[in-house]
Protein backbone atom coordinates (compact mmCIF):
# COMPACT_ATOMS: atom_id res chain seq x y z
CA UNK A 1 0.00 0.00 0.00
CA UNK A 2 1.25 3.40 -0.62
CA UNK A 3 2.31 5.92 1.92
CA UNK A 4 -0.34 8.18 1.41
CA UNK A 5 -3.10 5.75 0.93
CA UNK A 6 -1.32 4.43 4.37
CA UNK A 7 -1.84 7.74 5.92
CA UNK A 8 -5.20 8.16 4.64
CA UNK A 9 -6.58 5.08 5.97
CA UNK A 10 -5.03 5.82 9.09
CA UNK A 11 -6.32 8.87 9.53
CA UNK A 12 -10.01 7.41 8.84
CA UNK A 13 -9.26 5.04 11.69
CA UNK A 14 -7.98 7.55 13.81
CA UNK A 15 -11.00 9.82 12.79
CA UNK A 16 -13.77 7.27 13.47
CA UNK A 17 -12.23 6.07 16.74
CA UNK A 18 -12.22 9.47 18.39
CA UNK A 19 -16.14 9.69 16.67
CA UNK A 20 -17.17 6.45 19.03
CA UNK A 21 -16.22 8.13 22.54
CA UNK A 22 -18.18 9.55 25.04
CA UNK A 23 -20.52 7.97 27.28
CA UNK A 24 -20.58 8.68 31.15
CA UNK A 25 -19.47 6.93 33.79
CA UNK A 26 -23.16 6.07 35.59
CA UNK A 27 -22.95 5.73 38.96
CA UNK A 28 -25.75 7.05 41.34
CA UNK A 29 -26.80 10.90 41.01
CA UNK A 30 -28.43 11.49 43.71
CA UNK A 31 -27.14 12.64 47.36
CA UNK A 32 -27.10 10.19 49.72
CA UNK A 33 -28.91 10.64 52.85
CA UNK A 34 -25.92 9.65 55.48
CA UNK A 35 -24.14 13.26 54.16
CA UNK A 36 -24.51 16.15 56.56
CA UNK A 37 -24.27 18.75 53.61
CA UNK A 38 -24.99 18.24 50.00
CA UNK A 39 -23.82 20.02 46.72
CA UNK A 40 -25.02 18.91 43.26
CA UNK A 41 -23.12 19.81 39.51
CA UNK A 42 -25.86 21.06 37.00
CA UNK A 43 -24.84 22.83 33.84
CA UNK A 44 -21.04 24.04 35.08
CA UNK A 45 -22.68 25.21 38.24
CA UNK A 46 -23.40 24.27 42.59
CA UNK A 47 -27.11 24.41 43.09
CA UNK A 48 -26.57 26.18 46.02
CA UNK A 49 -23.61 29.05 46.87
CA UNK A 50 -23.69 28.61 50.78
CA UNK A 51 -23.02 25.55 53.19
CA UNK A 52 -23.40 26.12 57.07
CA UNK A 53 -21.69 23.21 58.96
CA UNK A 54 -21.21 23.43 62.45
CA UNK A 55 -17.24 24.38 64.29
CA UNK A 56 -15.40 21.79 65.67
CA UNK A 57 -17.15 19.13 64.49
CA UNK A 58 -16.06 16.29 61.41
CA UNK A 59 -18.90 16.51 59.25
CA UNK A 60 -19.37 14.48 55.46
CA UNK A 61 -20.10 16.72 52.14
CA UNK A 62 -21.95 14.87 49.32
CA UNK A 63 -20.60 15.92 45.40
CA UNK A 64 -23.49 14.99 43.40
CA UNK A 65 -22.41 15.22 39.84
CA UNK A 66 -25.07 15.23 37.02
CA UNK A 67 -22.78 16.19 34.62
CA UNK A 68 -19.90 13.77 32.20
CA UNK A 69 -17.24 16.50 33.07
CA UNK A 70 -15.29 16.19 35.78
CA UNK A 71 -15.29 17.84 39.11
CA UNK A 72 -14.27 17.87 42.52
CA UNK A 73 -15.27 20.46 45.86
CA UNK A 74 -12.02 21.89 47.48
CA UNK A 75 -12.31 24.04 50.76
CA UNK A 76 -9.85 27.19 50.92
CA UNK A 77 -9.23 29.76 53.94
CA UNK A 78 -10.60 32.81 50.88
CA UNK A 79 -11.53 33.20 47.59
CA UNK A 80 -7.81 33.75 46.33
CA UNK A 81 -7.92 30.04 46.61
CA UNK A 82 -3.57 30.00 47.54
CA UNK A 83 -4.00 27.85 51.53
CA UNK A 84 -6.38 24.81 50.74
CA UNK A 85 -7.90 23.33 54.32
CA UNK A 86 -9.49 20.15 51.94
CA UNK A 87 -9.17 18.99 48.38
CA UNK A 88 -11.49 16.08 47.03
CA UNK A 89 -10.93 13.60 44.48
CA UNK A 90 -12.22 14.42 41.48
CA UNK A 91 -15.01 12.26 39.79
CA UNK A 92 -17.09 12.26 36.78
CA UNK A 93 -20.82 11.62 36.42
CA UNK A 94 -21.40 9.82 39.71
CA UNK A 95 -21.80 10.81 43.87
CA UNK A 96 -18.71 10.73 46.47
CA UNK A 97 -18.89 11.70 50.00
CA UNK A 98 -15.76 13.75 50.87
CA UNK A 99 -15.01 13.75 55.21
CA UNK A 100 -13.78 16.50 55.58
CA UNK A 101 -12.25 17.49 59.46
CA UNK A 102 -13.38 19.90 61.87
CA UNK A 103 -13.06 23.22 61.23
CA UNK A 104 -13.17 26.69 63.14
CA UNK A 105 -15.74 28.99 63.02
CA UNK A 106 -15.36 31.49 60.31
CA UNK A 107 -16.54 31.80 56.44
CA UNK A 108 -14.56 29.57 54.23
CA UNK A 109 -14.41 29.63 50.30
CA UNK A 110 -15.53 26.43 48.16
CA UNK A 111 -14.85 25.41 44.71
CA UNK A 112 -14.19 22.80 41.96
CA UNK A 113 -10.97 23.07 41.11
CA UNK A 114 -11.23 22.57 37.50
CA UNK A 115 -14.20 24.96 37.04
CA UNK A 116 -13.61 28.15 39.33
CA UNK A 117 -16.71 29.74 38.48
CA UNK A 118 -18.43 26.99 40.25
CA UNK A 119 -17.73 28.25 43.49
CA UNK A 120 -19.61 29.37 47.34
CA UNK A 121 -19.29 30.16 50.98
CA UNK A 122 -18.94 27.74 53.57
CA UNK A 123 -20.06 29.14 56.66
CA UNK A 124 -18.75 27.17 60.27
CA UNK A 125 -21.28 28.80 62.62
CA UNK A 126 -19.63 28.40 66.33
CA UNK B 1 18.66 8.23 11.70
CA UNK B 2 17.61 4.22 10.45
CA UNK B 3 17.29 4.24 7.34
CA UNK B 4 13.35 2.97 7.97
CA UNK B 5 12.23 6.63 9.69
CA UNK B 6 13.65 7.88 6.23
CA UNK B 7 11.23 6.28 4.24
CA UNK B 8 7.43 7.38 3.54
CA UNK B 9 5.90 4.62 5.22
CA UNK B 10 7.56 5.65 8.56
CA UNK B 11 6.45 9.51 7.70
CA UNK B 12 2.86 7.98 7.22
CA UNK B 13 2.62 6.20 10.76
CA UNK B 14 3.99 9.48 12.50
CA UNK B 15 1.48 11.56 10.79
CA UNK B 16 -1.21 8.90 12.29
CA UNK B 17 0.51 9.06 15.66
CA UNK B 18 0.66 12.61 15.68
CA UNK B 19 -3.15 13.31 14.42
CA UNK B 20 -4.46 10.37 16.87
CA UNK B 21 -2.87 11.49 19.79
CA UNK B 22 -3.83 15.15 19.26
CA UNK B 23 -7.70 13.58 19.06
CA UNK B 24 -7.15 12.57 21.99
CA UNK B 25 -5.71 15.60 24.10
CA UNK B 26 -8.48 17.46 22.11
CA UNK B 27 -10.93 14.73 23.34
CA UNK B 28 -10.31 15.17 26.66
CA UNK B 29 -10.24 18.88 26.73
CA UNK B 30 -13.94 19.18 25.40
CA UNK B 31 -15.24 16.92 27.68
CA UNK B 32 -13.55 18.70 30.77
CA UNK B 33 -16.54 21.74 29.86
CA UNK B 34 -15.95 25.56 30.56
CA UNK B 35 -14.23 28.00 28.41
CA UNK B 36 -10.88 27.62 28.51
CA UNK B 37 -10.77 23.93 28.01
CA UNK B 38 -13.01 24.35 25.18
CA UNK B 39 -11.21 27.04 23.43
CA UNK B 40 -8.15 24.61 23.84
CA UNK B 41 -9.35 21.13 22.88
CA UNK B 42 -10.82 23.34 19.47
CA UNK B 43 -7.63 24.69 18.85
CA UNK B 44 -6.21 20.93 18.92
CA UNK B 45 -8.99 19.62 16.92
CA UNK B 46 -7.64 22.88 14.28
CA UNK B 47 -4.79 22.00 14.37
CA UNK B 48 -5.27 18.45 13.53
CA UNK B 49 -6.68 19.47 10.59
CA UNK B 50 -3.83 21.27 9.38
CA UNK B 51 -1.78 18.59 10.39
CA UNK B 52 -4.06 16.63 7.73
CA UNK B 53 -4.14 19.55 5.22
CA UNK B 54 -0.54 19.75 4.76
CA UNK B 55 -0.01 15.68 4.04
CA UNK B 56 -3.22 15.18 1.99
CA UNK B 57 -3.54 18.61 -0.22
CA UNK B 58 -1.66 17.96 -3.69
CA UNK B 59 -1.14 21.86 -3.41
CA UNK B 60 2.50 23.63 -3.81
CA UNK B 61 1.73 26.02 -1.56
CA UNK B 62 0.60 23.56 1.05
CA UNK B 63 3.73 21.42 0.27
CA UNK B 64 6.20 24.99 0.78
CA UNK B 65 4.14 25.31 4.26
CA UNK B 66 4.25 21.91 5.37
CA UNK B 67 6.16 22.79 8.21
CA UNK B 68 4.15 25.60 9.86
CA UNK B 69 1.30 23.12 11.42
CA UNK B 70 4.39 21.02 13.34
CA UNK B 71 6.14 23.86 14.37
CA UNK B 72 2.19 25.71 15.67
CA UNK B 73 1.35 22.04 17.25
CA UNK B 74 4.71 21.79 19.37
CA UNK B 75 4.20 26.00 20.41
CA UNK B 76 0.75 25.13 21.28
CA UNK B 77 0.80 21.69 23.10
CA UNK B 78 4.14 23.28 25.38
CA UNK B 79 1.84 26.05 25.85
CA UNK B 80 -0.44 23.83 27.22
CA UNK B 81 1.61 21.86 29.24
CA UNK B 82 3.44 25.23 30.73
CA UNK B 83 -0.23 26.32 31.36
CA UNK B 84 -0.96 23.39 33.25
CA UNK B 85 1.89 23.17 35.64
CA UNK B 86 1.34 26.52 36.71
CA UNK B 87 -2.29 26.61 37.01
CA UNK B 88 -2.97 22.73 37.48
CA UNK B 89 -5.46 21.46 39.11
CA UNK B 90 -3.21 18.20 39.17
CA UNK B 91 -5.67 14.96 38.95
CA UNK B 92 -5.26 11.48 37.10
CA UNK B 93 -7.35 13.01 33.83
CA UNK B 94 -4.39 16.10 33.82
CA UNK B 95 -1.74 13.49 34.56
CA UNK B 96 -2.79 11.38 31.42
CA UNK B 97 -3.43 14.76 28.95
CA UNK B 98 -0.01 15.33 29.69
CA UNK B 99 1.42 12.20 28.87
CA UNK B 100 0.14 12.42 25.74
CA UNK B 101 0.89 15.77 24.94
CA UNK B 102 4.82 15.50 26.23
CA UNK B 103 4.70 12.28 23.64
CA UNK B 104 3.16 14.33 20.65
CA UNK B 105 5.25 16.73 21.07
CA UNK B 106 8.61 13.82 21.04
CA UNK B 107 7.12 12.47 17.58
CA UNK B 108 6.39 16.17 16.44
CA UNK B 109 9.93 16.84 17.34
CA UNK B 110 11.14 13.31 15.42
CA UNK B 111 8.94 14.41 12.79
CA UNK B 112 10.25 17.26 11.79
CA UNK B 113 13.94 15.81 12.19
CA UNK B 114 12.80 13.12 9.53
CA UNK B 115 11.56 15.55 7.31
CA UNK B 116 14.33 18.83 7.27
CA UNK B 117 17.27 17.18 8.48
CA UNK B 118 17.76 19.72 11.83
CA UNK B 119 16.08 22.40 13.95
CA UNK B 120 18.17 24.44 11.46
CA UNK B 121 16.95 22.46 8.81
CA UNK B 122 13.46 23.51 9.81
CA UNK B 123 14.23 27.14 9.94
CA UNK B 124 15.90 27.29 6.98
CA UNK B 125 13.01 25.49 5.27
CA UNK B 126 10.45 28.07 7.18
CA UNK B 127 12.52 31.58 5.57
CA UNK B 128 12.66 29.48 2.29
CA UNK B 129 8.72 29.57 2.20
CA UNK B 130 8.70 32.80 3.51
CA UNK B 131 11.15 34.47 1.00
CA UNK B 132 8.86 35.85 -1.13
CA UNK B 133 6.90 38.16 1.51
CA UNK B 134 10.10 38.51 3.12
CA UNK B 135 11.50 42.74 2.03
CA UNK B 136 14.82 42.24 -0.18
CA UNK B 137 17.57 42.70 2.55
CA UNK B 138 15.76 39.81 4.35
CA UNK B 139 15.52 37.23 1.54
CA UNK B 140 17.98 34.22 1.62
CA UNK B 141 21.13 34.43 -1.23
CA UNK B 142 20.96 31.99 -3.41
CA UNK B 143 24.42 29.62 -4.27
Amino acid sequence: MKPMRLTLLGLALVTSLAACGGGSTGGSTTAPDTADVALTSVDLAFDTSTITVPAGEAFTLALVNQESMQHNVAIYTDSSASDDLFVGEFIGETTIVYDIPALEPGEYFFRCDLHPGMKGTLIVEG
Amino acid sequence: MPQFMRSRSAGALLTVAIVALTLATAYIHLNLGGLLFTLNGLGYLGLAGLIVTSVAAPLAIVKRFAWFPRVALIGYTAATITGYLVMGPYFSLGFIAKGIEVALVALLVVDLVRSYGSPLGVVRAAVDSLAPVLPERFRPRAG
